[in-house]
């Protein structure tokens, strides 16, 4: 016997066993990369009937509780950087709003729709695949020359950070940087995440990794930390103004998804960081693969309600 | 002077609106029949995925086709339409359909075109075919032919909108009536509120009668409280919503560390 159960907001019947599996999927995926999954599973629930506004917004709130669960496990095992987390939250804040005002401009022009799309392929490309790159480089004999290569290239950024004032040692992530660095990185991401409409995770983790050069477990967790505060605000902000919060299938999701996010965290420990980022790095190209066949294929309606991608 | 004014307010709203009172009974213009809805009751729990009511109706002998229908309120909605630029297909712009009814559901013993003139499908409503001489489309490119086909695809994936023949029309043992019988599946996203059930009986393609009943579906128990909280206090309802979240994220750490803490 599988029990269905009515989701008011979304007024959709869906199988509890399916929205707990998909909670655990998208949980495990937070707590093993960081990565909030709305890039993940806000599309496997239009699949399965979802509005797609209902979907978004009610994966938002899931993902508060995942990440509150993440980031609690993640600070008992010392991976949170709270110092660089609050920076990164308020850049992240001040660019949603930036964000929020450049999509209002495009869909005004009447172009948002091909430059989200395009800005998703684009960003999980590159991400995707110098992730991938790297971390196979990394696990190749002969590395070391690559890395003195790769500091070398590095050293631009590094002439930049010497050159802006307010610098701040993080201890936790063992990094000199300047304060404005960091709000700005929070910024780009910020902007990023607003028009792509998801937490940002996927593109603050390597922000954190290749940019400011933390290592991989403080990133885990400094990353879930500024997700949570993302997703609280998505979270207010849609029930406010939209009324698209569905709290039964919020709740359902994140039953699944607390559990999830307390096993990744366990088993990214046993993992080397190489082999973290090669799995991140080809769920990241799957995506952009499915989204990219997506925009070429016919598609089987040709009218959508709007909100969705 | 004020009171007098509301009296009659009151008085002249109740005559405008009398008639509408009478719309929910049985029309008299043609003969009409008793119509049995089973349930007429619809409560959507926690649990519901949806159900089927079941109609049942005994008509004249020599009617040869019926049609049964729930035809929700006429809606404005903008919907975005996708085209191909270049190689992508992409949202391109936006399609606003009026006079659409928010749920139709019908179910006929034949196809309705096989069963009843043009002007009674046109006037009642009645198939496919006379909705898209009903609803209207307007934007940019719309109009180009296919709109009607995939709006009604969209609509039937979620099974707001349904068309099927497969009711039945059989005489009594007795042959001095005919017993109709349909299944109307109700879908999960069907709107709270009064529905009108219409049953509409043909002979010879020629509207023989009709007859209404009302079905009720209404929200009860935690989907009822949780939409009105929602609707009716969007901001405690957020900050709720958050407040649980991060409650069971806390409570789950909580367990699953203490456990690995147990086990150290």
């Amino acid at each position: 016997m599988n029990p269905y159960l009515f989701l008011p907001i979304a007024g959709a019947s869906v199988p509890m066993a399916l929205l707990l599996g998909l909670g655990l999927m998208v949980g495990f995926l937070l707590g093993l990369f960081g990565v909030g999954g709305g890039f993940l599973l806000t599309p496997l629930l239009m699949m399965i009937g979802i509005p797609p506004t209902v979907a978004a917004a009610s994966d938002a709130n899931q993902i508060v509780a995942a990440s509150t669960s993440g980031t609690l496990a993640h600070w008992r095992l010392g991976n949170v950087d709270f110092k660089m987390g609050l920076l990164l939250v308020a850049g992240g804040v001040a660019g949603g709003t930036l964000g929020v005002q450049l999509i209002k401009i495009l869909r005004e022009a009447g172009n948002a729709d091909f430059v989200i799309k395009i800005t998703y392929i684009i960003m999980l490309s590159i991400i995707g695949s110098y992730m991938f790159q790297e971390s196979l480089r990394n696990l190749k004999p002969g590395w070391l020359s690559k890395k003195k290569e790769r500091i070398a290239k590095t050293s631009t950024f590094a002439t930049i950070n010497k050159m802006l004032p307010l610098k701040i040692h993080f201890d936790k992530s063992g990094v000199t940087l300047s304060m404005l660095t960091v709000f700005l990185l929070g910024l780009l991401v910020g902007v990023l995440a607003a028009i792509m409409g998801v937490g940002g995770g996927f593109i603050m983790v390597p922000v954190m990794v290749y940019i400011l050069r933390m290592p991989m477990h403080v990133v885990v967790g400094t990353s879930l930390f500024q997700v949570l505060f993302t997703c609280i605000n998505v979270t207010f902000m849609q029930s406010y103004y939209n009324h698209t919060v569905d709290l039964t299938l919020a709740v359902l999701l994140l039953i699944g998804s607390t559990i999830g996010a307390q096993i990744g965290a366990r088993i990214s420990t046993y993992l080397k960081a190489d082999q973290l980022k090669i799995i991140l790095a080809s769920i990241v190209l799957l995506v952009m693969i499915s989204m990219a066949f997506d925009l070429l294929m016919h598609p089987d309606i040709l009218l959508s309600y709007k909100g969705a991608h | 002077m004020r009171t007098m004014f509301r009296s009659l307010l009151l008085i002249s709203s109740l005559f405008i609106f009398a008639p509408g009172l009478h719309a929910a009974q049985p029309s008299e213009d043609t003969e009409s029949s008793h119509i049995s809805i089973v349930p007429d009751i619809i409560h959507i729990n926690a649990f519901y995925k949806g159900t089927d009511v079941a109609i049942s109706a005994d008509l004249p002998i020599d009617c040869d086709g019926a049609v049964v229908k729930i035809q929700g309120e006429d809606e404005r909605i903008t919907l975005k339409r996708k085209a191909k630029v270049y190689i992508f297909w992409l949202n391109v712009d936006d399609v606003t359909v009026s006079n659409a009814p928010d749920i139709y559901i019908l179910n006929s013993t034949a196809a309705p075109e096989s069963i009843s003139a043009i002007e009674a499908r046109r006037s009642l409503l009645l198939g496919y075919d006379a909705l898209m001489e009903h609803i209207d489309f307007q934007g940019k490119n719309a109009l180009s032919g296919s709109e009607f086909s995939e709006f009604i695809k969209l609509k039937e994936h979620n099974g707001s909108y349904q068309q099927n023949a497969t009711a039945q029309l059989l005489p009594s043992p007795d042959k001095e009536r005919n017993s109709f019988n349909a299944i109307l599946p109700i879908p999960p996203a069907m709107p709270s509120g009064n529905h009108q059930v219409l049953l509409y009986y043909f002979r010879d393609r020629t509207l023989m009668g009709r007859s209404s009943a009302t079905l009720r579906v209404e929200k009860v128990g935690l989907p009822n409280y949780l939409y009105s909280l929602a609707f009716d206090h969007p901001a405690f309802y957020g900050v709720f919503a958050c407040v649980i979240a991060m409650a069971a994220g806390i409570t789950m750490g909580l367990i699953l560390g203490s456990r690995k803490r147990r086990k150290k």
